[in-house]
């Protein structure tokens, strides 16, 4: 057996929500109809699928996992059906490394709502779990609304911790609430969408570079001393 | 027709057999594979000591007969859980479940194996005892032959296991080390992050490796019952005294009078061993034979 490590997970200190990667997911609650999927890594389209929501149902949640559609298309649809009127939530992730996927919904039932996770919809969640430590700035839309993310570092215990929702934040037209959150590496922030038409970006500030100290270096130029009237040049004497 | 009567007190087969025990010396290797983890090892094994007790029943008793297991070199690999983040649940269903659970991401995947080399030469000590017949066999070679004399068991028990104490503090170093190996690479913040997520990777270990709370029990079972290094070592040692180490030999034919050389040299007076019979009581073994001129 061989070990496998997410090396790109290691290295994500950008989310974006219409570019999912490894480390961010997008829920949206779907009304009952037929779907088409289709979806795009960076533009471009590498996979589709299709999506049954029935009026009655448990109200289980569906999770498309472009990485593991795109090693192996589905043949049957996905399915699921609304519980007592709420809508169940399809979940868009990705288990592999790379990065840049969006999706697009086209419904088969007349009257049907379409979608298109480059804008997000009122009732969707972005479901980030940053692992990096560092701030990370949280803007909605294009940049007019932001907050900070403080990821901590995990504290290693005798007992296993596992992930959590670290921190709830909801997204309100201009505002993003609370101004400050703080979560433990590897816990999530989940974003609470509450307008349509908005996007999330999540951007780790670099790290302070160290500064340099400079080290005086004092330098002496050894000379020949010179006694004054002794030679052509010289320090000159009094 | 002239006889040939050897007498060995208790002592002298005792002093015998311990010359035996020294020559011996095995080597063996094994592994096997035991749910979530799998071990090996390579065993060196010699005899110490051992006391010999003559019985008036026509048996030798072997007591006491110390194997050292050195070196032993244990070789573990364990099977990590793989490590995650996400799964936690965002909403709650008012009856009860989750609504929205976000989806698992792997940091680590593809079950790695941590593999650990725990060097316990010598930790390990078992203690034998058999019961033993004596068999003379004859073993033909050419123009000459020889009359070899054989412990040879009716059974071989193990009697005790001993494992040093230091067994305990050994493997807890030895599993940390290991578990520091296994993700020295990668950097603090996200070393922090795995061992957070899967706790202490000396419990994970021990818990993978079914030690619970006592390192010497599990060794004895490691050994004895999964790995059956223990049976192995009972079966060689009955094997080697019964066919492959004798305590004794004498030729045949035997020399019942040096040649001498020179000038005027005369050849050696060799008789064949026959009617040879071997005789146990309290205080002695004894071979008796006839002795008939060539």
């Amino acid at each position: 057996m061989t070990a496998w490590l997410n090396y790109a997970a290691l290295a994500v200190t950008e989310m974006h929500s219409n570019a999912l990667g490894p480390l961010d997911s997008l829920a949206h609650p779907l009304a009952p109809g037929s779907y088409l999927g289709a979806f795009f890594r960076d533009d471009r389209k590498v996979g589709s699928f299709a999506i049954t929501i029935v009026t009655d149902g448990a109200g289980d949640q569906i999770e498309i996992d472009f990485a593991a559609l795109e090693r192996e298309p589905p043949e049957d649809p996905f399915t699921s059906g609304a519980a007592k009127g709420q809508h169940p939530y399809v979940v868009f992730h990705t288990s592999g490394e790379r990065s840049g996927y969006h999706v697009v919904l086209i419904p088969q039932t007349k009257g049907g709502r379409g979608y298109d996770s480059r804008r997000l919809e009122a009732g969707d969640c972005y479901i980030t779990t940053p692992i990096r430590p560092g701030r990370y700035q949280a803007s909605a839309g294009k940049g007019r609304a932001s907050a900070m993310l403080i990821v901590v570092p995990a504290k290693p215990g005798d007992k296993p911790r596992p992930s959590a929702a670290g921190a709830m934040v909801r997204v309100i037209g201009g505002r993003v609430l609370p101004a400050t959150a703080e979560l433990v590496s590897g816990d999530g922030a989940v974003f609470e969408i509450k307008e349509d038409g908005t996007s999330i970006s999540l951007a780790r500030d670099p790290d302070k570079a160290k500064p340099q100290t400079r080290r005086k270096v004092g330098v002496r130029i050894h000379g020949r001393a010179i006694r004054a009237g002794a030679g052509r040049a010289g320090i000159a004497g009094r | 027709m002239p006889g040939l009567e050897l007498a060995l007190s208790e002592h002298e087969v005792e002093v015998l057999f311990q010359k035996v025990c020294g020559r011996i010396a095995l080597n063996h290797t094994d592994s096997g594979s035991f749910g979530r983890f799998s071990a090996g090892y390579n065993a060196g094994i010699r005899l110490e000591r051992g006391k010999i007790k003559l019985r008036n029943d026509g048996t030798v008793q072997i007591k006491e007969l110390q194997v050292v297991h050195d070196p032993l070199t244990l070789t573990v690999a364990v099977e990590m859980p793989p490590v995650t983040v996400g799964g936690f649940c965002v909403i709650a269903k008012p009856s009860g479940g989750c609504l929205l659970r976000a989806p698992r991401k792997t940091i680590f995947a593809g079950n790695p194996d941590i593999a650990m080399n725990l060097d316990l030469g010598g930790i390990i000590t078992t203690e034998l005892s058999a019961r033993c017949s004596a068999a003379l066999k004859h073993i033909p070679r050419e123009g000459i032959g020889r009359w070899q004399l054989f412990l040879d068991p009716t059974y071989v028990e193990i009697d005790s296991i001993g494992i040093a104490d230091t067994a305990g503090p050994l493997i807890d170093r030895l599993l940390d080390a290991a578990a520091d190996s296994l993700l020295g690479f990668l950097p603090d913040w996200a070393r922090d992050l795995v061992r957070a997520i899967v706790g202490s990777f000396s419990v994970l270990i021990r818990k993978a490796l079914n030690i619970g709370g006592d390192v010497h029990e599990w060794l004895a079972n490691l050994f004895g019952v999964s790995l059956s290094l223990f049976a192995f070592v009972a079966q060689q040692v009955l094997k080697c005294l019964a066919e492959d180490h004798p305590i004794f030999a004498f030729d045949d034919a035997f020399p019942l009078l040096p040649g001498q050389g020179g000038t005027s040299s005369l050849e050696s007076v060799l008789a064949r061993v026959t009617d040879q019979k071997v005789v146990i009581n309290d205080n002695e073994l004894i071979i008796t034979a006839a002795l008939k001129a060539q």
